[in-house]
């Protein structure tokens, strides 16, 4: 069972700059070849400032500060399940922004499932534009963590 | 497919275009590895994977989750996304190839805006269920 004194818990906040050439890379990874994410005239074609991230780029950024999710809140990978993803948008990133992103644990409680007692850890990292202050996105990760 | 010209052709209830990608190769896994940094070694080592108790390596489930949001974007052209979630219902395996699907479950308006609710899925050639989520789209 997890300590609860982890609810709220804030890791540090990290910072990275968008490069079209990392966008490139993850387009190609999950095989998205459309030309707005390699091509910075179809991107302005399409009204987008520079080339714009895919819609879940920020897999990158799940996590904010140098120590590790995991380990902090002591889960053990070995009985740990991902629940899921949900990403909220707020407005479109393009390469060439600098991103600052924070994670908070939103919430740790108990259930009982078919295969025993579980917490289910509730974690957000929001982020935001650091050179206009606008918010981009908010990442909810869903954890399953068996006792 | 969905976006404002269409907007009246739009129904709830229509279904979308079912389109398979793949096979996810284990070069995938390890291209996808790299540029999400999700170095896990259940996605591209073999052994490793075995000793886990798997067949073999297995896709991120971001990957796959990456996999779907094409499919939606692929679908609603310039249309913006709002919000996109997916809940890991089962393991995609090295090899597999996946069918994404979609249905409109709900058209309405707030804040001036056109939006379109859409659930989404995908399912192996052996008709596994690997994620379910849903996704709410402003078109333009």
């Amino acid at each position: 069972m997890l300590d609860r004194k982890f609810i709220n818990y804030e890791f540090d906040p990290s910072e990275k700059k968008v490069t079209r050439w990392e966008i490139a890379q993850f387009a190609k990874a999950i095989r998205d070849f459309n030309p707005i994410y390699f091509d910075i005239n179809e991107a302005k074609k399409h009204k987008y400032k520079d080339i714009p991230v895919p819609p879940t780029f920020y897999t990158k950024y799940t996590f904010s500060g140098e120590k590790n999710f995991f380990t902090t809140l002591g889960i053990d990978y070995r009985k740990l399940l991902d629940g899921g993803r949900e990403f909220k948008y707020y407005s479109q990133c393009v390469a060439g922004n600098i991103v600052e992103y924070q994670t908070k644990v939103e919430n740790i409680v108990e259930k009982e499932g078919k295969r025993g007692k579980m917490d289910i850890v509730t974690a957000i990292t929001s982020g935001k534009n650091r050179e206009t202050n606008e918010k981009l996105w908010d990442t909810a990760i869903t954890l399953v963590v068996y006792h | 497919m969905l976006n404002n010209r269409y907007f009246k052709d739009i129904f709830e209830g229509m279904e979308l275009p079912e389109v398979a990608k793949g096979p996810i190769t284990r070069i995938q896994l390890v291209d996808y590895a790299s540029a999400s940094g999700d170095y896990n070694k259940l996605h591209y080592d073999e052994a490793f994977a075995k000793k886990a108790g798997l067949q073999g390596p297995i896709a991120h489930g971001m990957l796959v989750m990456a996999m779907v949001g094409s499919y939606i974007t692929d679908m609603v052209k310039d249309g913006a996304l709002k919000i996109f979630k997916i809940r890991f219902a089962g393991m995609t395996n090295e090899n597999d190839t996946l069918t994404f699907k979609g249905k409109v479950v709900k058209l309405y308006q707030e804040n001036d805006e056109n939006l379109v609710e859409i659930e989404v899925a995908s399912q192996t050639q052996d008709n596994r269920i690997t994620t379910q989520g849903s996704a709410i789209v402003s078109l333009k």
